[in-house]
C-alpha cells in the first residue's frame, strides 16, 4: 500500500521525477560502463599474449613495438634484417622464434606475414593455442590464413580469392584484380587481434610488393608445382620462445647490445603491464568523476524530494489524519527516493548493454579491446546496491525533514 | 439508540474526557490550553464553538494525538490516550477517530477510492491490498471493502463512477461527502470535524451537516464538530463554547 502510495505521487511529479531518473541513469551508466569496460579491457588485454617469452623489434619504445607486434596498434618505424633474426634463433637458450612482417592491409584489416611456426606457437588466454575452424596452414607464398572475424565480415570462405594491397586503409590504388590470394585457412575465434588478422607466409609478403609481371611467374611456377625462390630480407618483429622463463633477462640484455644493429628487446609482461598503468590512471580518474556525478545527480533527487516536501504538507498532514505515523511517512519519502534509484539504475543497466551492443565490435577493430557485453554480472549488481545504499542514505534528508514536519504540524492541514 | 450489543462499561466511560489537561506550545511561555475537567458522552452530537486562536485547533492535535499535553490526561474511550506511545497513537487515530477538516481532506493524485482505501490500510480494516480486484488471495477482504465503498457512496449520494476519478478533480462539495466517507469507512466511535462547512454555500453545508449527523448516528458515532461560527449550532442539541471549558482566556495568536 506504502509502496503504491509512493509509486501513484511519483507519477503525479511526473516530470520533475523523469529528469530525476534521466540524471540518475546517466550516472549510474557511466559508473557501470566505466567499470565495466576497464574490467574487461584488462582482461581482454591480459589474454592477447601468452607463453611469449620476449618479442625483438627494430629500436623503438617497448610499448610501441607491443602494439603494433601484438596489438596491430601502428606502425614499425623500422624494420630487422634477416642476418638479425637468423642470429636470434641460433642464440643459446632460445628455444624458437617466429618472425612477423607487418605493415599491410586488407580492406582495413592487418595482413602479418609470418612463418607455419606461428600457427603452433602463438599463444593466448591461459596458453591457448591457435585452432583451425576451417582449412590449414598457407603452403605456398600465394595463400592465406583469416583470423575469424575477416572471414565472417568479409564473406569469405575455403578457396576464394582475395586482393591484397600495399599500405593501410581500406583504399588503394595497387589493387590486382589477377593477382589474387586464396583462402587456405580459417582460424576459430580468439577475442584477440589474432581474429582481425590476415596471416600470409614471409614469402607472400614479398611477392605483395612485386609487379604484376613477376607475380603472374610465381603463379605460373605455382601451377607447375614449383616452389618459387624469394628472398626475404627483413622481418618487423619477432617473437621468442626461451628454453627456460628465468633466462629472459638474459637473453633481453643480449638483444639489446646485438651489434649488428640496433634492436629492442622486450619482456611481453612488463609492457602490458606499462601500458595498463597509463590506461589505468585515466581509468581511475573516470572512475572517480563518475562517482562524483552520481553523488550530485543524488544530491539533485535529494533536492526535488525536499521541495516537494513543502509542496506536500497537505498531502502529508492527510497522511497524519487517517493514521500514519511519521515514521511511515519517513518510510515513504525513503520508497520514492529507492523507487527512482531502482528504475534509473536498470535503465543505466540497459543502456550500457545496448550502448556495448553496438559498440563492442568498433572498440574490437579499432583498439583491440575485446569486450563482453553481458553487463547483468555480479560486479553490476553489487553496483547497483552500492547506488541504492547511497540512495537510502542521501535520502534520509528528505526524509528526516518531513519526519519533523509530520511531527510539527499536527494534523491540521492549513 | 441503544443496541443490546452496547456494554454497560460503553455506556459509563465517556467518549472523550480531559482531566487536568495542560498545554504550552515548546516556543511559547504561556498555556494555550488548561481544560480542568471536560467529558463528551458516548453517542452525543457536540457543537463546539470558539474564536480561531481561541485554541481550537491545538485541542483538536490534542484529541487525534498529533501533539502531547504537558500534563494532565486525555481518556479516549476507555484508554487512557495522552499517556500511550505516539505509535500507539496513531494506530488508534487511524482505527477510533474519523476527521473531516474544512478542506483538502484528500490526497489529489489518488482516486477517491484509494483515498478511502488508505484510511481503512491505516485503520486496519482493509485486510487485501487488492483494490484493482486482481488479486484473488484476499479477494474476500476486497470485495467487502468495495460494497461497503458503494454503500457509503450511495449514503452520501455520489455517484458510483466517482470512484475511480482522481480525487482533485472533485468539486469541493463532492470532496467533503467524500471525507465523510474516508472518516466512516473504519466505523469509528469518534468523529471530529473542523470547520468542514467553511467551503460550501449555506444550501450545501446544511444539508451537509444532516448527512454527517444522519451517518454518525446510524454508527452511534460521537461527533464533536468544531466551528466558529454559532449560526451552526442550531442542528445540536448541545453547544459548548471553548472559553466555557478552557481557563486560558488570553488571547493568543493562532499558530501559523
Amino acid at each position: 500500500m506504502i509502496l503504491r502510495l509512493a509509486l501513484k505521487s511519483l507519477q503525479s511529479r511526473r516530470t520533475s521525477v523523469l529528469l530525476t531518473v534521466l540524471s540518475i541513469m546517466v550516472s549510474v551508466s557511466l559508473l557501470i560502463s566505466v567499470e565495466h569496460i576497464r574490467t574487461q579491457a584488462k582482461e581482454s588485454f591480459n589474454r592477447t599474449i601468452s607463453d611469449v617469452d620476449i618479442i625483438v623489434g627494430a629500436r623503438t619504445g617497448q610499448i610501441n613495438l607491443l602494439l603494433y607486434s601484438v596489438f596491430r596498434i601502428g606502425n614499425p618505424s623500422n624494420n630487422i634484417s634477416w642476418e638479425s633474426y637468423e642470429a636470434i634463433t641460433a642464440a643459446n637458450n632460445v628455444a624458437w622464434a617466429v618472425p612477423l612482417s607487418l605493415g599491410d592491409s586488407h580492406q582495413g584489416y592487418r595482413v602479418v606475414g609470418t612463418t607455419a611456426e606461428y600457427f603452433t606457437r602463438y599463444k593466448y588466454a591461459n596458453k591457448q593455442a591457435l585452432k583451425f575452424a576451417k582449412g590449414e596452414i598457407f603452403a605456398s607464398p600465394l595463400e592465406a590464413v583469416l583470423g575469424s572475424e575477416v572471414a565472417e565480415k568479409l564473406g569469405y570462405t575455403l578457396g576464394d580469392n582475395l586482393v591484397i594491397s600495399h599500405g593501410i586503409g581500406h583504399t588503394s590504388f595497387h589493387h590486382h584484380e589477377d593477382s589474387p590470394f586464396t583462402v587456405a585457412g580459417i582460424l576459430e575465434p580468439t577475442g584477440t587481434p589474432v581474429d582481425q588478422t590476415v596471416h600470409v607466409s614471409l614469402a607472400g609478403i614479398e611477392a605483395m610488393h612485386m609487379s604484376e609481371d613477376e607475380q603472374k611467374t610465381i603463379q605460373a611456377q605455382l601451377q607447375q608445382g614449383l616452389m618459387p625462390e624469394l628472398e626475404i630480407s627483413s622481418v618487423s618483429a619477432v617473437l621468442v620462445g626461451l628454453d627456460a622463463k628465468f633466462q629472459s633477462l638474459f637473453v633481453l640484455r643480449q638483444i639489446n647490445q646485438y651489434e649488428g644493429e640496433p634492436l629492442t628487446a622486450i619482456l611481453p609482461g612488463m609492457a602490458l603491464a606499462e601500458v595498463w598503468q597509463i590506461v589505468g590512471n585515466v581509468e581511475n580518474i573516470l572512475r572517480v568523476i563518475s562517482i562524483l556525478i552520481l553523488i550530485s545527480s543524488l544530491l539533485g533527487m535529494a533536492t526535488m524530494l525536499l521541495t516537494s516536501i513543502r509542496e506536500r504538507q497537505r498531502e502529508l498532514a492527510i497522511l497524519r489524519i487517517v493514521g500514519a505515523s511519521p515514521v511511515t511517512i519517513f518510510l515513504l519519502i525513503q520508497l520514492e527516493a529507492l523507487s527512482i534509484s531502482i528504475i534509473s539504475s536498470f535503465a543505466a543497466l540497459f543502456l550500457v548493454f545496448i550502448s556495448l551492443l553496438i559498440g563492442a565490435s568498433w572498440l574490437g577493430q579499432n583498439y583491440g579491446l575485446f569486450i563482453e557485453t553481458n553487463v547483468f554480472t555480479t560486479d553490476s549488481a553489487i553496483f547497483i546496491a552500492i547506488v541504492l545504499v547511497a540512495t537510502a542514505l542521501i535520502a534520509c534528508i528528505p526524509a528526516i525533514s518531513a519526519y519533523k514536519k509530520a511531527l510539527q504540524q499536527g494534523v491540521q492541514s492549513r | 439508540m441503544t443496541s443490546d450489543k452496547e456494554t454497560l462499561k460503553d455506556h459509563l466511560t465517556p467518549a472523550i474526557a480531559f482531566k487536568e489537561l495542560r498545554f504550552c506550545y515548546p516556543n511559547q511561555e504561556h498555556d494555550i490550553i488548561s481544560i480542568d475537567q471536560w467529558e463528551v458522552a458516548r453517542g452525543e452530537q457536540v457543537f463546539l464553538s470558539g474564536h480561531s486562536g481561541s485554541g481550537k485547533s491545538t485541542l483538536l492535535n490534542l484529541i487525534c494525538g498529533a501533539l502531547s499535553p504537558n500534563s494532565g490526561e486525555i481518556n479516549l474511550l476507555d484508554k487512557r490516550f495522552s499517556s500511550l506511545p505516539s505509535r500507539e497513537r496513531d494506530k488508534f487515530r487511524a482505527k477510533h477517530i474519523g476527521v473531516v477538516f474544512q478542506q483538502f481532506n484528500l490526497i489529489e493524485y489518488l482516486s477517491v477510492a484509494e483515498n478511502v482505501e488508505l484510511a481503512a490500510y491505516f485503520g486496519n480494516t482493509y485486510v487485501g491490498d487488492t483494490y484493482f480486484g486482481n488479486n484473488d488471495t484476499n479477494a474476500d477482504g476486497a470485495n467487502n471493502f468495495k460494497s461497503r465503498l458503494l454503500q457509503m457512496c450511495e449514503a452520501v449520494k455520489l455517484p458510483r463512477t466517482i470512484l475511480n476519478q482522481s480525487a482533485g478533480k472533485l468539486s469541493v462539495g463532492q470532496q467533503q461527502r467524500v471525507a465523510i466517507i474516508r472518516a466512516l469507512i473504519n466505523e469509528p466511535e469518534i468523529m471530529i470535524v473542523d470547520e468542514p462547512t467553511s467551503a460550501l454555500d449555506s444550501n450545501a453545508r446544511d444539508g451537509f451537516i444532516n448527512l454527517l449527523m444522519s451517518l454518525a448516528g446510524e454508527i452511534r458515532s460521537t461527533l464533536l464538530f468544531v466551528s466558529h461560527d454559532e449560526g451552526l449550532a442550531q442542528h445540536f442539541s448541545k453547544h459548548v463554547s471553548i472559553e466555557q471549558i478552557n481557563n486560558v482566556k488570553v488571547k493568543v495568536e493562532p499558530m501559523q
